[in-house]
């Protein structure tokens, strides 16, 4: 979190996720480089950026495979959530190394003269019917880069405040149409013109991988987000007791946005479960220090009023509770962000 | 995640994956002979006739 503006907020954290992931692209690169001219040497200039388009656009694959396979898995499993922490920084990697792929392309137009032809080639619309070999498969690359290149733009903590966090996830989940696009794009490309059978194998196993990911968790968030129905606006959470301390049952009214109900000891408190930050899931998070931390990203909000310590300026809706009979409830209607609504338990 | 973008994710992903996966299988089976092949059928390659 962040009381002004900073380019990159670095930590030991990222610092060390970005090395990691700078070590994996070079070695990934660099092998793939020096096996394939191991075993067919390139005859010219011509061959090595051949060479360099292969071994940068199938790691631009990887790892916008990578990027869109970690949202899902950090929801079916917690133990991916140190993944989500730095994915931003593997998103604008990934759209660099992209980028360096489509360089290339123009770097072998230039080089063979033939640079004029590449606009060509891309507007020449009978060729969109000669499918699949003929197909100028470039143009899908474009959009996925274009893409790519919306979501790097905007990646920063600055837009996310700028356009809010609903607006920009909206616009981040058109990374979906770019993966789409960088699959067929290959499959029209690289697929038709070179027969390895690993091209085929990997492209179906890591698309398939991907978009299995992603029907399982929405499968999982439809049943969390089935709600139960309210009575006079209250909705049952159940007894305060099973709540484990310092964590949260997250409860949703049918039709409507997530709760959050935690326990710090003998206080109960219920907060939006969307982070202020970015909406991430805060009821999967725990209190520290008197503070629920959003597992995502560790944004901090106060137990007894949804308000991030000072210097920080961030606040969480609250909601009101109460106990009737023992049991605990929540009233579905929110309160204004930072609203004191704790309970203390008898 | 909102519940309007959890929705929206619901229904991408199956019509994403049906339509994309559609494509990278017609890709597959479609895709032309190796240039070995094209040439003993009809005398010219396959790059020739992309050409």
């Amino acid at each position: 979190m962040s009381a002004g503006f900073q380019a990159v907020q670095w930590n030991a954290a990222k610092i060390r996720y970005d090395a990691i992931l700078l070590g994996l692209v070079a070695l990934y690169i660099g092998g793939f480089i020096a096996v394939a001219a191991a075993l067919s040497p390139p005859a010219d200039v011509a061959g090595w950026i051949d060479l360099r388009l292969k071994a940068f656009g199938s790691c631009a694959f990887l790892m916008l495979s990578a990027v869109l396979a970690i949202g899902p898995l950090a929801r079916l499993n917690p133990r991916f959530l140190p993944l989500l922490y730095n994915r931003r920084h593997l998103g604008v990697a990934t759209f660099l190394v992209a980028l360096a792929h489509a360089g290339f392309m123009v770097e072998w137009y230039i080089l063979e003269s033939d640079i004029a032809n590449l606009a060509g080639e891309l507007t020449s619309w009978a060729d969109y019917l000669n499918f699949p070999a003929g197909f100028p498969f470039k143009t899908l690359g474009l959009i996925a880069l274009l893409c790519m290149l919306v979501m790097a733009a905007t990646s920063h903590d600055y837009w996310l405040a700028f356009l809010t966090p609903p607006l920009w996830k909206a616009i981040h989940m058109g990374i979906y149409l770019g993966y789409g696009a960088a699959a067929l794009h290959i499959a029209l490309g690289a697929m038709q013109s070179n027969r390895h059978p690993l091209i085929p194998i990997l492209l179906f196993a890591l698309f398939g991988a991907v978009t299995l990911l992603h029907i399982l968790a929405a499968r999982k968030a439809a049943a969390q987000d089935a709600g139960d129905a309210a009575q006079d606006g209250w909705l049952q959470v159940g007894a305060a007791g099973d709540i484990p301390d310092g964590r949260a049952r997250i409860v949703a009214p049918a039709g409507g946005e997530r709760i959050a109900v935690f326990r710090d000891g003998n206080i109960v408190a219920a907060v939006s479960n969307l982070c202020a930050h970015q909406n991430g899931p805060v009821g999967e998070g725990r209190v520290v220090d008197g503070c629920i931390t959003c597992p995502w990203h560790g944004y901090e909000y106060r137990v007894e009023d949804g308000c991030a310590p000072p210097p920080f300026t961030e606040k969480l809706a609250t909601y009101r509770l109460r106990l009737r009979d023992g049991w605990l409830e929540v009233q579905t209607t929110p309160l204004p962000p930072g609203t004191p609504a704790s309970l203390m338990l008898p | 995640m909102k519940r309007a973008h959890r929705a929206a994710h619901r229904k991408l992903w199956p019509l994403l994956g049906l339509v994309v996966g559609a494509g990278l299988l017609l890709a597959l089976i479609l895709r032309p002979p190796p240039e070995g092949a094209a040439a003993t059928d009809g005398g010219f390659t396959v790059l020739e006739t992309l050409r």
